[in-house]
């Protein structure tokens, strides 16, 4: 039961990741296309750069819940190396319950803020595009990213009462500066 | 309690949690909440949460960041480190530590279309680290040759963290680049000095090749002209100003993705592959940018950047020497944290501090790039020294932390002559006026 | 014990609204009140100085005091955007009354809702200008690409044939640089302020349209103060704050039209004529903006028109 949820999560946030790559792919073609319009006829695409805004949210926020699940963010792990196997896992679920809060805050408060800009019924500068659009991605990745660092937390949680670590297969990661 | 003392405590939780392994954009973003909360009230804090994560992503200058990580990734699966490292190798592989040499020759090229560090560690790693091994070279030498090559990555432009700083503190990004390129060119020079010198004394460490002849050469020449074509493109098409930097990644990306096309290196598998690699580290900068932007809404309401520009002013030093003691601890706190996280850690700090003192904030974003990435390669934490490690088998912790050494030393001349000469920085972009 | 002020503005702190404005603002109110008010300001670049956030972080309560751009984010306040029709006024100072008038009146009030109105202000008229093209007639403008601040602005520069460009003000250098802008509406000040001087050709004193600006602060924070405060800030603020915008805006207009001058670029003046034969093309499209508004439930959007064109008629005299 639990590994079947394990399972869905981690097929759920690769394909958002992918996901949010065809949209960085469509940000890249839609850059280069308005860029070569506009040396050839002197007259790019309409409205190109509400677009690319738009698929920047999709790549960003969409790429976060993987970012998590395969390790990927950012961190310093050289004290917590000295800990035993109980030690790595209050670290563990320490970082996993302070993500699955920031996140669920950002999803929270954001959705306060998009209800509010969908009441004043806010739009892109040069498109028209409702902002719901552009908060749809955000939403969606910060609440799975949330969901995400739960699952992490039940596993720390559960190797810190056992003493048994947690068999999830991870991908691999590949955090980079 | 008033805005300092907060301030402090904030600081002292902040490493706390980034000690005990939580990521640090999450440290940053719950102390930058929790903090702000105390500070400035629940509905504050329930605003910024809500609108801070939206405004940092949203800006149209941002997408340069991803385009420019997908390009570098394309670039890495179209082949194009291999051929690099072979046309290098042509012309100066049959010289003692020539291999070393080549490494780093390659690492610049190969930095000149990736904007990435550890990228660029990791695609030279699996390229060279094999063949100097076949050769005889000392493990010393070959992995700390890589690691410390992989900085080329960041320091020759483009580069993702001279994005980042350039659209922080508001500098053109164009500019930034055109500022890096000679100090990059100047810190290949001297890796390969550290690399000589080293060879010259014991040259156990890194034995000479045979010598390629020309047509060899000219055959693996033939390789390389469509990274000089894709570079000369990007940052050629931002230097004459045909187009922005943010269509110039974009351009890239598409350039790049072409050439592993045209080069049929590209399965379906392949391709998933290089976005999931994009995914994890545009995702991983995003985070990062969201959780500083946090943190940093607390630091400017506690009052401490101001205080700390005033208090500083009023040592009376000379700015050269607390320019110097910056960097002193950058290379300290690089011993410890990553490039991008400190930049952005410090950066509301030190930034008016430094304008505060008259520094050029061009200038000042090479120092500083350049310093953060000496962190890269300082142990004990050093992600490069990570990244090469997690890609030889057998390798240990001390064996690279002693061939870093020499390139360390390269490192405080570079540091030395880029202060003393703020022109090797500011030239090129000054002809951009 | 002192209180703090949090103030936050969409421009630079180099600006002159901090610098004219905003600082001695501050100033004064701290001398007022005997030193028991601080002032924090926070200006672009800095945490709660984004251009589109103002009206929620002050409403919100996240800064004390805002000064932001009306038009942004779009179509929020078309009430007061009224004055930024095309042709409507001249000068800063009868913009700045009148904006002021309605506001006191009830007319556009109900878009200050939870705020403490300080002061509405908006620019002098604004010019055209451009890069490799001259404009004197409407004729000229046909095709060219030009950096639009507002949607009333887009909607006339497309009546009269151009292609609006959205897109923050600090792009613009840039974009007019690569060419990939022909040209901008923007006061003088703006020339100066964000050195387009250095790649205009051609300007046209077309006295073609105004921008509004607010000036408010959270009124759950100003109902909180002491009262002496609250009395000193109402000193410092409404009418009297209000008549200094055109004076201010006359002066900083002087930097730019310095600036042109060194270039010695041309500064065409629309003639009456061409002005009249402008100002009745774009009657059709002040009746289609006025539908629109009226359509999202601004019912009296042609009264407020009226009115505003009397009030002008009599600051302007
Ligand atoms: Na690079
Ligand atoms: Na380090």
């Amino acid at each position: 039961m639990i590994e079947r949820f394990n399972r869905i999560l981690f097929a759920l946030s690769r394909w958002t990741a992918w996901v949010g790559m065809v949209f960085l792919l469509g940000a890249m073609a839609i850059t280069t296309t308005d860029v070569i319009l506009r040396k050839i006829n002197n007259a790019g695409i309409f409205g190109a750069v509400d677009m690319v805004q738009l698929m920047i949210m999709g790549a960003a926020f969409l790429a976060i819940p993987y970012g998590f699940l395969s390790r990927g963010h950012v961190a310093v792990s050289l004290v917590v190396d000295q800990f035993g196997r109980r030690g790595t896992a209050a670290a563990n679920l320490l970082a996993a319950l302070l993500g699955a809060g920031l996140m669920g805050a950002i999803a929270w408060f954001g959705l306060d803020q998009a209800i509010m800009q969908a009441g004043y019924g806010d739009v892109s500068l040069t498109l028209g595009l409702s902002k719901t659009y552009y908060w749809i991605p955000l939403l969606t990745g910060s609440a799975l990213s949330a969901l995400v660092c739960v699952h992490m937390a039940v596993e720390a949680a559960y190797t810190l009462i056992t003493g048994r670590s947690a068999l999830t297969p991870r991908p691999p990661g590949n955090a980079e500066t | 309690m008033d805005g300092i003392t907060l301030g402090l405590i904030a600081f002292v939780a902040l490493f706390g949690l980034i000690a005990l392994r939580v990521p640090v954009a999450i440290a940053m973003g719950v102390v930058g909440a929790v903090g702000g909360w105390m500070l400035n009230g629940s509905a504050s804090v329930a605003f910024i949460l809500g609108s801070v994560p939206f405004e940092t992503v949203f800006p149209y200058s941002l997408s340069v960041i991803p385009l420019f990580v997908l390009m570098g990734v394309f670039a890495a699966r179209a082949g194009l480190s291999k051929s690099l490292y072979e046309a290098v190798h042509a012309f100066i592989g049959h010289y003692r530590g020539g291999l070393a040499m080549a490494s780093i020759g390659a690492c610049a090229a190969f930095g000149a279309i990736s904007g990435s560090s550890l990228a660029t560690a990791a695609t030279m790693c699996r390229v060279a680290m094999p063949e100097m091994r076949a050769r005889g070279y000392d493990d010393r030498l070959a992995s700390a040759t890589i690691a410390a090559g992989g900085t080329l990555g960041v320091l020759i432009p483009p580069s993702v963290i001279i994005v980042v700083y350039a659209i922080l503190t508001e500098q053109s990004i164009g500019k930034m680049f055109a500022a890096a390129l000679i100090p990059g060119l100047l810190a290949t020079a001297l890796y390969m000095a550290a690399v000589f010198i080293q060879c010259w004394r014991n040259p156990a460490l890194g034995p000479a090749d045979v010598r390629v002849d020309w047509s060899g050469r000219l055959r693996a020449l033939r390789n390389v002209w469509s990274v000089l074509v894709l570079f000369g493109l990007v940052m050629g098409g931002i230097y004459v100003g045909l187009f922005s930097p943010t269509e110039a990644a974009a351009i890239g990306a598409a350039g790049a993705l072409l050439l592993a096309l045209i080069k049929r290196t590209l399965t379906l598998r392949i391709f998933l592959d290089c976005l999931t690699e994009t995914a994890a580290t545009s995702g991983m900068i995003f985070l990062i940018l969201i959780g500083t932007a946090l943190f940093n809404y607390f630091v400017e309401t506690t009052g401490m950047p101001q205080m700390l520009v005033r208090e500083v002013g009023n040592l009376g030093w000379d700015p050269i020497w607390i320019l110097a003691l910056l960097v002193v601890f950058y290379i300290v706190l690089g011993c410890f944290m990553d490039s991008l996280s400190m930049i952005l850690l410090t950066l509301p700090f030190v930034f008016p501090l430094v304008t505060s003192l008259g520094f050029d904030p061009i200038w000042f974003g090479v120092i500083m790039v350049s310093v953060v990435e000496v962190g890269l390669i300082t142990p004990p934490v050093g992600m490069n020294l990570f990244v090469i490690m997690a890609g030889t088998p057998g390798l240990r912790l001390q064996v690279i932390s002693r061939g870093v050494l020499a390139f360390l030393a390269a490192d405080v001349v570079r540091l030395a002559l880029l202060i003393l000469i703020p022109g090797l920085s500011l030239w090129l972009p000054s002809l951009m006026e | 014990e002192t209180i703090t002020l949090k103030i936050s503005n969409f421009l630079p702190s180099s600006h002159p609204t901090q610098v004219d404005f905003i600082e001695p603002w501050a100033a004064a109110l701290k001398e007022k009140t005997g030193g028991q008010v601080e002032v924090e300001i926070y200006p672009a670049g800095s945490a709660f100085g984004h251009v589109a956030k103002q009206l929620d972080q002050v409403r919100a309560g996240v800064v004390d005091i805002a000064h932001g751009l009306t038009g942004i984010p779009r179509g929020r306040m078309p009430r007061t955007l009224i004055m930024d029709m095309p042709f409507l006024v001249k000068t800063s100072d009868a913009a700045s009354r009148t904006l002021w008038d309605l506001y006191q009146d009830g007319d556009i009030a109900e878009e200050y809702r939870g705020l403490k109105v300080l002061a509405l202000h908006a620019h002098n008229a604004g010019l055209i200008h451009t890069r490799d093209t001259q404009v004197t007639t409407m004729e000229d403008l046909e095709g060219l690409r030009l950096r639009t601040p507002s949607q009333a602005i887009s909607m006339m520069l497309e009546s009269l044939g151009a292609n609006p460009v959205g897109m923050p003000p600090t792009e613009v250098y840039e974009n007019l640089q690569k060419g990939t802008l022909d040209g901008n509406v923007f006061p003088y000040e703006a020339v100066h302020g964000f050195k387009l001087y250095e790649v205009l050709d051609y300007h046209l004193d077309a006295k073609a349209y105004t921008t509004s600006f607010y000036f408010v602060m959270n009124q759950r924070k100003f109902d909180s103060l002491p009262e002496d405060v609250q009395a000193a800030i109402d000193e410092l603020s409404g009418e009297a704050l209000v008549a200094k915008f055109g004076p201010w805006w006359d002066k900083w207009d002087q930097a730019g039209i310095a600036d042109i001058q060194e270039t010695g670029n041309p500064v065409v003046t629309l003639t009456d004529e061409e002005r009249d034969r402008w100002r009745e093309s774009l009657a059709p499209m002040i009746d289609a903006y006025l539908d629109e508004i009226e359509a999202q439930g601004v019912t009296d959007a042609r009264a407020i028109y009226a009115k505003a064109q009397d009030l002008v008629a009599q600051y302007e005299d």
